[in-house]
């Protein structure tokens, strides 16, 4: 059976989208300064070129979608080529290392049992799956079947959550 | 006794694990990784590792209470603790500081983001 260290499983999240953007148009750099401007995390990011164009996926805290979907409504180059989707989630599992069998087997795992992906990545430490938010618990459970999780691993869901913010720090005078 | 070349890496970020990792290896280091505070202290038992880079925010246990833990233990109390932290430029003092209302007694701070070349520096300071 194939070890991993751990899993994570993110609360629920928006998916964005980013159809045909030329490489030469700075939209995509454009997008992602809309969403710090704002301060809003993007705990998934991902970009595919294809024949001069960019197609960016990308994932957004679901409180976020209002205003995610205000800012993008004054920029209608970026507004025409943006699709939102709901209720989605984040899936992670770690160390990947560039391991292309546990890329392989979490994969077919998942598919074989039903279950949709929207998008995947993977990182230097991380293989991080998107899925139906309402199916990350049952998709955590069908992939700790197929893979021996380490005995002392720390818990799926975060005990917090990192947001950007404001406050300056101690003592510097602003 | 500890293991003289072993440092162990500690967050909840396996991206950054991973990366600090790479680069201690990549200098000739020996690593271990651990991914939240509980995990680390049973690898601090196991191993003895001569240095931590420890993260501050981290579920189950995190990076202040691992490193009283360690510094209150005889058997543990030489291992050298860097905390990783966002805050350290406000840090006025690295041996004996108050943050966010805690004290710590690390032996030193890396910055966040990390840049690994300072991050190197400071390992080769504190060995």
């Amino acid at each position: 059976m194939t070890s991993i260290k751990g899993l994570k499983i993110s609360g629920e999240l928006g998916l964005v989208r980013l159809h045909a953007i030329s490489r030469s148009s700075g939209l995509l750099p454009a997008f992602c300064s809309i969403l710090a401007g704002s301060q809003i995390n993007i705990p998934f990011l991902s970009a595919e070129y294809q024949a001069g164009s960019i197609q960016a996926t990308c994932c957004v805290d679901a409180a976020h979608r209002d205003l995610l979907k205000r800012l993008l409504s004054s920029e209608p180059d970026l507004h025409k080529r943006t699709e939102y989707t709901s209720g989605v989630g984040l899936l992670t599992l770690y160390p990947h290392q560039s391991s292309l069998k546990l890329f392989g087997l979490s994969l077919r795992t998942l598919t074989k049992a039903g279950l949709r992906v929207f998008a995947m990545a993977s990182s230097i430490g991380a293989l991080t799956y998107v899925l139906d938010y309402a199916q990350l618990d049952n998709a955590a459970a069908v992939l700790l079947a197929r893979f021996e999780l380490a005995e002392n691993h720390a818990p799926f869901k975060a005990e917090y959550t990192v947001t950007q913010g404001t406050q300056r720090r101690p003592g510097s005078g602003e | 006794m500890s293991n003289d070349k072993l440092i162990l890496v500690v967050d909840d970020d396996p991206d950054l694990v991973e990366s600090v990792s790479m680069k201690l290896e990549s200098e000739g280091f020996q690593v271990a990784k651990a991914y939240d505070g509980v995990e680390a202290w049973d690898r601090i038992k196991d191993e003895k590792p001569k240095m931590l880079i420890l993260d501050v925010m981290m579920p189950r246990k995190n990076g202040y209470e691992l490193c009283d833990e360690i510094k209150k233990d005889d058997k543990f109390k030489d291992i050298t603790v860097l905390l990783l932290t966002a805050v350290a430029e406000a840090v006025p003092s690295t041996t004996y500081t108050h943050m966010d209302g805690k004290t710590t007694l690390a032996d030193d701070f890396i910055p966040k983001p990390i840049d690994l070349d300072n991050l190197m520096e400071i390992v080769r300071d504190n060995l």
